[in-house]
């Protein structure tokens, strides 16, 4: 199993330059620069912006560019802010703590109510609590992200006054609740399907009728047959889906004024603020990759069948 | 007069499915017995309600769309229908067990086969997980399956078809039940295992002492097995008897449509070679069926007669036909 994961490891390596590469195409033909941007704010001179540029290596070909990238990047050095000289590394990865932070507790609600929901839903196929289930999930996914966190800052913090409105507030997990919901609740109705369909899958394997020509109880059947089944189902879409809620992120954290990676992501863009985004583009593909590779270990751990090779 | 309490009486058994095309009858007042140490055979073509009254004497009818709308299934007297839930897991795998068609996925693919084993004798009689697997082990010797001490941590992908198949038999008589429930336990296997599983099933079946109804479509299967054969059509029995008066002479159209579709070795007319006969026509559907033989649309003998209600009558010694014109 180390080796496996030693050399899904290795395997980074190339899809890691790859993106860089695809990374640093679009990024630069985004029109403008942040050369050009700050220079025209401040009313320079030609002369200063040339400079600037020089300064930047903006004018130098792209392609020479993206080699010294790469070449910076594998000695672990990101780069430098354009706008402001500081280290790209320093502040990803700090931002992607909080960002890290409120993905999991999104995950997290996910997971404590999504799952549950899905497996009763797909134990009482048919009846209310199942329609109910399927309404529910389906307006939860619909919702849009944006409108749902300021109706929670309306309601909670506004006529409640029970929550801050945004903000990190020094990690305070009061600051944490509204963003967490607003991100987990389309992630919770999409698990509580997913759940859904994977129980109602397992439910008619011929092993299932194998566990109650045993004998065996509903609840023991559902606890040792069927659970364990369905989460191997379970499981795949959900390690997608928390790789892709990393990147997700954005909304969430620009409504409630986050700090993470999505919002730092967002501006760098509108800002021409090119190391910057290629540095948080780079940790959210990372993530999204680890993520993946630990699905794939918890999966073969769950699931037998699984060979290392 | 009487009768002594059978084993298994089945009477007036009738299974129906929801559809979206009507309701499906696939079991239609089907009646029998089965003695302790009986072995009982039930053929008939696909779709002719055998698994189904298998499925319905243990009530593992999926329910909705099925549902056992009437008759009787009474092991020593009692009658499973009416009884709770409780009890019927009281039998299901312990008193009357069932081994399926499928070998290939009748097994939790996550569980080892000692696990999968171990688990009906911890539920039934409180074994504790360490003697549940030492039984196991015995169990997987029973069914020969070679170095059972190894293959108890086995996984059911660890093992070929005949092997999961010998595991299925394995869990099936783990609690030495009264009656084994065999589902064409042989038809998903190749003709060699196929002729394992029988001879290991036969010698089983003496050391346990369990009644046996094997259904199967296999005329081969039913000769090598059975004392007894019932032969269904349409969801209703129309005939049955002793092995040798069925097969030497069958009285009932289809049971003779039926044998005639047999292979024999050797078998062979004047005119050199002997063509196979098969029955001409199609299974008749079971939704909104209408009175009369059910087999008379591709019966030869067929007459206007055929169309009112024909009983199971006895054909002397014990035997039963459902034809106006044998009876």
């Amino acid at each position: 199993m180390l080796s496996f994961a030693i050399r899904r490891l290795l395997q980074f390596i190339p899809t890691i330059l790859g993106i860089t590469l695809i990374m640093f195409l679009l990024l630069n033909l985004i029109p403008g620069n942040a050369a050009l941007s700050s220079a025209g704010k401040l009313e320079l001179g030609a002369d200063v912006i040339e400079k600037l540029k020089a300064d930047l290596q903006l004018d130098k070909p792209a392609y020479v560019r993206y080699f010294n990238y790469v070449g910076r990047l594998a000695q672990g050095d990101m780069g430098q802010s354009y706008l402001r000289r500081y280290d790209v590394a320093d502040v990803v990865f700090d931002r992607l703590g909080a960002t890290l932070k409120l993905a999991f507790s999104a995950i997290g609600i996910a997971i404590v109510l999504g799952v549950p929901l899905g497996f009763i839903a797909a134990l009482k196929q048919g009846t209310w609590p199942d329609t109910l289930s399927t309404v529910v999930a389906v307006v939860s996914v619909s919702i849009p992200q944006f409108w749902l966190g300021i109706l929670l800052m309306y309601v909670f913090s506004y006529m409640m006054h029970l929550l801050p409105t945004s903000g990190y507030g020094d990690g305070a997990s009061a600051n944490l609740v509204m963003p967490a919901m607003t991100l987990g609740l389309g992630y919770t109705a999409l698990l509580a399907r997913i759940t859904r369909a994977a129980v109602v899958e397992v439910l008619s394997a011929d092993y299932i009728r194998t566990a109650r020509a045993k004998g065996l109880s509903e609840f023991r059947i559902s606890y040792r047959h069927v659970f364990r089944n369905a989460f191997v189902l379970i499981l795949t879409t959900a390690g997608l889906l928390f790789g892709s809620l990393i990147g997700q992120t954005v909304v969430v954290e620009r409504v409630f004024s986050w700090p993470g990676i999505g919002s730092l992501l967002v501006e760098s863009i509108f800002q021409r603020d090119i190391p910057v985004a290629q540095g948080c583009l780079l940790v959210i593909v990372i993530v999204f990759l680890i993520v993946n590779l630990l699905v794939d270990i918890l999966y073969s751990v769950i699931n037998s069948q699984i060979d290392f090779k | 007069m009487p009768e002594a309490i059978k084993l298994l009486q089945v009477s007036g058994l009738r299974t129906e499915f929801r559809t979206p095309a009507g309701a499906v009858q696939a079991v239609r007042g089907v009646s029998f017995g089965l003695d302790p140490g009986e072995t009982v055979g039930i053929v008939g073509e696909s779709g002719s309600g055998k698994s189904v009254t298998a499925l319905t004497i243990l009530r593992l009818i999926k329910s909705p769309p099925g549902r056992i709308s009437a008759g009787s299934v009474k092991f020593r007297g009692i009658d499973l229908l009416a009884q709770d839930d409780a009890y019927m897991r009281s039998i299901r795998g312990n008193r009357i067990s069932m081994i399926f068609q499928e070998p290939m996925t009748s097994l939790n693919p996550l569980m080892t086969v000692g696990d999968q084993l171990a688990e009906v004798m911890q539920w039934h009689q409180n074994l504790s997980r360490r003697e549940g697997m030492n039984r196991a082990i015995e169990l997987l010797r029973k069914v020969q399956i070679p170095s059972p001490e190894k293959r108890v941590r086995d996984y059911p992908h660890h093992m070929s078809g005949g092997m999961r198949q010998r595991v299925m038999i394995a869990i099936a008589l783990a609690c030495d039940p009264a009656i084994l429930i065999a589902d064409e336990p042989t038809t998903a296997l190749d003709v060699t295992i196929q002729s394992q599983i029988m001879d290991l099933m036969l010698g089983l079946k003496d050391e346990f002492g369990s009644a046996v109804l094997m259904i199967t479509h296999d005329l081969g299967v039913i000769a090598e097995m059975a004392q007894r054969v019932i032969v269904m059509y349409a969801g209703q029995v129309v005939e049955a008897g002793s092995v040798y008066e069925i097969f030497d002479e069958p009285l009932h159209p289809y049971t003779q449509a039926l044998l005639r579709s047999v292979p024999k070795l050797g078998s062979r007319t004047e005119k050199g070679r002997h063509r196979l006969q098969e029955i001409p026509g199609l299974v008749a559907s079971l939704i909104n069926i209408p009175d009369g033989c059910a087999f008379r649309e591709r019966c030869r003998f067929a007459g206007p007669e055929c169309n009112g209600a024909i009983e199971l009558q006895a054909a002397g010694d014990g035997r039963m036909v459902r034809c106006i014109k044998v009876a």
